[in-house]
């Protein structure tokens, strides 16, 4: 079993041929989730690296959660299995894990008494664990943290009090301090308005290119999608329907397949990127 | 077509459970009368026989009694369901029945003349009295259906806990107080048919009259208001009808837990979708099952059959049912229940409020220690009184210290571990675990040691616990249910308890001296042994606080933190349990200092877990030193039990706060 995933591992590290060894990817193979004879997500393949930012798209019971929980380990695959640099999930600690991968669910507690600092703090978790003590180095981690996902100003304040895009910012900040090689986000925009999805979406965007963390989001916008990814995953029901660049997505047709109406596609007139619509 | 083959099955349903309690009834009968002479005995018993007058004067009045009073709650609770649009509202939770009990206790014993002028009109009062406070609170947050039942549930244990008290204090009402209040159905003559007859019938007439308008109840509350419907008026008749209904039985045979519940639920469940159709159906219903429990418990208890309260034993049948019905319900959105504490948006200066709450322990341990009521009023012992008094003050004083402590920093993992901060050990059915265990422990030994008591007691919690660990395996860990599965297991083992204390056992005067909450037989032995477990428990606290940091913040959070979230709660859970256990076995389970204390820390602005903790452990020590003292001087020379004064002290507050705090 681990040489199999060893060798998945040692293949995908050639044939992508750039990225050095230590970098740790996610490998899914054949990874199905059925619940109550209902399959929520079909077999499915999916290799992903470290440095890029992945937008998991699709209509609503698409499985796009689904696949996302499984890569957060938050369950386990029915069938198949996924493993992370090299090691089924299942085989991992759970704080072993976590520092690896971190993960920002869907809903979160609107209050919880907390200041941002402290909620940050909570980043540290995995790498101090129950007993031990938040060393200089944990807070180097959350200054840092605070700084990348530009909460400094509001490190005092309590979370209950913050707004939409300034709380979301604040847990991203969390996510950030477990200083993961990867960082899984379930709709990490939905709630807030136009200038927030952007501000959320650029400091994933950025994050990723400064500290080569592998990120992965759901989006709902296919145009924030195609606009911040660097690669987009297409879910329709249940199966991966389309994979790649988002202007290998950004077509008219291959949009259709994915949303099951008619769509086109027209370019940005200031950028020339494509922007998609329903016709 | 489908809703008309529904509403078949629900009366299918009824004919079945009718027609079950008819052949019980018939079987039993023809046990000790001839068939052919029960007309005549029913009417014209032969006084030269005896079973004839048994079956005039006893058996058949018992059935009539069980039958009118199950179809008032099953109506009773059918009303308050549909008005409250809460599926579990009813007379057992809502705290009616206790408020009721309440009344007819203090009327005893105080005032007996009230009594005379109508003993509904005492209970009505005392039920009255308590759902106007549920509703006060209720009405502050919104009416939710989780403050409704929360609040009602609190409200119902204060009142019973009150109801002890008194009945501690006047022991020479003990025994018929016990079996009357639990709910005994057994009669001697046709006087609570008499009574409870015209008052049902009543009520009856008044529903159907006011059926048509309830209907339109279940429109949302705008569209029945533009119908021409004064909803005010109409949801408060209704109501006051429900709490008459409610207080008519529990003044004739004292708190039959769970028919109110049970009878319109299933109703509703086997397909009675029209409000009309329960209306009548759930009376039918209520009034059969409890013929059915009534003729089981004749049946099974033999010699005891005058005495085993059947009111208690509805509760063991009802508690399994609830626990049925929970995953049934269709409550509105998953996550109901969750209610999220709105902490205060300051936070405090550590330093100096932590010095305030230490200084307050202090000064009450010191005042505690000397100050006592002799003869001639208050003293201050002197040097040398205070040397022939401390052996017997001093071990009370630790005591109270650590059990208050232990109380409430069980308050603090439990409430952050269902994430719920109306949750204490008190509600989770704990306190009856331990019980449960303390009559294991008198059964086991004539004179149970110390170390038994605890032994078994620990084991009761550790019972209780895990039975609300393998329901949270079941529900995925939901809080809703694991605090639903509390109210239902601590419902059950109450039944228990009190049928043992109303079966007349010697030794249950020393388990209701317990169950009130005393400190008086605290000496070095026992200070020593609870020292002795306090400290590590204590100790292991704020080890786990992490976790108790990181669990609010939800599952899939926690668990993206690499929590390892069933050793978490499982660790939790059983150091709260020990907790519990420990601190329950010297002051009873009601004294809510579980309760109170974590939400005191909150309310001073203490959020995180470690904080809170210090400070609930502070406030817990000082409520129950306090406790101790007010008891021992209020009453001299007779003494109340630290853990009522303290449900005294601590509830009227916390219940005052929750009325008061904005939507």
């Amino acid at each position: 079993m681990v040489a199999d995933t060893a060798t998945y591992h040692d293949a995908k590290q050639d044939r992508r041929g750039r990225d050095a060894p230590a970098d740790p990817v996610f490998e899914v193979r054949d990874a199905s989730f059925s619940i109550e004879g209902r399959t929520l997500l079909a077999p499915t393949n999916l290799t992903l690296a470290r440095g890029r930012v992945y937008g998991i798209i699709g209509h609503n019971g698409s499985g796009k959660s689904t696949l996302l929980k499984l890569l957060a380990r938050q369950m386990a695959p029915t069938t198949g299995h996924i493993a992370f640099g090299g090691l089924p999930l299942d085989r991992q600690g759970a704080r072993a894990f976590a520092r690896q991968v971190a993960y920002l669910p869907q809903t979160v507690p609107a209050a919880t008494g907390l200041t941002v600092r402290e909620l940050v703090g909570f980043g540290r978790y995995p790498w101090h664990g129950p007993l031990g003590r938040m060393g200089p180095e944990d807070r180097a981690q959350v200054k840092e943290a605070l700084r990348l996902s530009q909460v400094e100003p509001l490190a005092d304040r309590l979370v209950d009090t913050l707004s939409g895009g300034e709380r979301q910012r604040a847990w991203i900040a969390m996510l950030v301090a477990q200083n993961s090689a990867f960082i899984l986000l379930d709709e990490p925009t939905s709630a807030l308005d136009l200038a927030h999805q952007i501000d959320v979406l650029r400091l994933l965007r950025d994050l990723s290119r400064e500290r080569r963390l592998g990120v992965v989001a759901i989006l709902h916008d296919i145009n924030m999608a195609a606009r911040f990814c660097d690669e987009l995953i297409a879910l329709h029901s249940g199966r991966i329907r389309a994979q790649g660049a988002p202007d290998d997505i950004m077509h008219g047709e291959v949009l259709e397949r994915i949303y099951g109406i008619p769509m086109g596609v027209f370019p940005n007139p200031e950028t020339g990127a494509p922007i998609g619509y329903a016709r | 077509m489908q809703a008309e083959l529904r509403a078949h099955r629900a009366v299918l349903l009824t004919g079945a459970v009718m027609a079950l309690a008819v052949g019980l009834v018939l079987v039993r009968a023809a046990g000790y009368l001839p068939p052919s002479s029960w007309f005549a005995a029913a009417f014209h018993p032969n006084a030269e026989n005896v079973r004839e007058l048994i079956f005039h004067y006893s058996s058949l009045p018992r059935l009539v009694t069980a039958l009118l009073c199950g179809m008032g709650l099953g109506l009773a609770g059918a009303l308050f369901q549909h008005i409250l649009r809460n599926p579990l509202a009813s007379p057992t939770t809502l705290g009616v029945e206790a408020g009721a009990q309440l009344a007819l206790t203090i009327a005893t014993v105080w005032a007996p003349f009230l009594l005379g002028g109508g003993r509904e009109m005492v209970a009505l009062a005392g039920g009255l009295a308590s759902t106007g406070v549920i509703f006060a609170v209720a009405w502050a947050r919104g009416f939710s259906s989780l403050s409704l039942v929360l609040t009602g549930l609190i409200t119902g244990l204060f009142c019973g806990s009150l109801t002890v008290a008194i009945r501690l204090l006047n022991q020479e009402y003990i025994t018929s107080l016990f079996i009357w209040g639990a709910g005994s159905l057994s009669q001697q003559d046709w006087s609570v048919v008499l009574y409870l007859l015209p008052r049902v019938a009543a009520a009856m007439a008044v529903t159907a009259l006011i059926a048509r308008p309830l209907n339109l109840l279940t429109l949302d509350d705008t569209s029945a208001g533009s119908l021409g419907v004064s909803l005010p008026l109409l949801r408060g008749g209704g109501l006051l009808l429900a709490v008459f209904l409610t207080s008519t039985v529990t003044s004739a045979v004292g708190v039959i837990g769970f028919i109110g519940l049970a009878a319109p639920q299933v109703a509703r469940l086997s397909g009675a979708r029209r409000l009309r159709d329960r209306l009548i159906l759930s009376p039918l219903i209520g009034g059969f099952l409890l013929v059915i429990v009534d003729q089981c418990v004749q049946a099974a208890s033999g010699e005891f059959a005058e005495l085993l309260p059947t009111g208690a034993v509805t509760a063991l049948f009802g508690a399994p049912l609830l626990l049925w019905l929970l995953p049934r319900l269709r409550l509105a959105g998953a996550g109901w229940l969750a209610e999220r504490a709105t902490a205060p948006a300051r936070r405090a200066r550590q330093t100096p409020l932590f010095a305030i709450l230490s200084g307050l322990l202090i000064l009450a341990v010191i005042v505690a220690a000397v100050v006592g009521r002799g003869p001639d009023g208050f003293a201050v012992a002197d040097a040398d009184t205070f040397a022939l008094l401390a052996p017997w003050r001093l071990p009370r004083v630790a005591v109270a210290l650590m059990a208050g402590a232990m109380l409430a920093v069980a308050g603090v993992l439990i409430q952050r571990l269902t994430q719920n901060p109306m949750a204490s050990p008190e509600i989770l059915g704990i306190g009856t675990g331990v019980a449960l265990g303390l009559i294991v422990a008198m059964i086991l030994s004539p004179a149970p040691s110390r170390s038994l008591q605890f032994a078994t007691g620990s084991a009761g919690a550790l019972a209780v616990l895990a039975l609300l660990l393998w329901s949270g395996v079941r529900s995925r860990f939901s809080p809703d249910f694991l605090l639903l599965t509390g109210i239902a297991l601590s419902a059950f083992m109450d039944a228990l308890v009190v049928s043992f204390l109303a079966v007349g056992d010697p030794r249950a005067s020393q388990l209701l001296a317990w169950i009130a909450g005393s400190t008086y037989r605290a000496d070095d032995g026992s200070a020593g042994m609870t020292l002795a477990v306090a400290m590590p428990l204590l100790a292991a606290a704020p080890l786990l606080s992490r976790w108790l940091d990181i669990l609010p913040l939800g599952e899939d959070a926690a668990r993206g933190l690499g929590v390892d979230l069933r050793l978490a709660r499982f660790s939790l859970m059983l150091l709260a349990a020990l907790l519990t256990a420990a601190a329950v076995l010297v002051t009873g389970p009601l004294s809510f200092v579980g309760l109170v204390g974590p939400h005191l820390a909150r309310m001073l602005g203490l959020n995180r877990a470690l904080p809170q903790l210090a400070a609930a452990a502070l406030i817990g020590a000082v409520l129950m030193v306090s406790a101790d003292w007010v008891g021992r001087l209020v009453i001299y020379p007779l003494q109340l039990p630290a853990g009522v004064v303290a449900a005294l002290i601590g509830v009227p507050y916390l219940i005052w706060h929750l009325m008061r705090r904005e939507r």
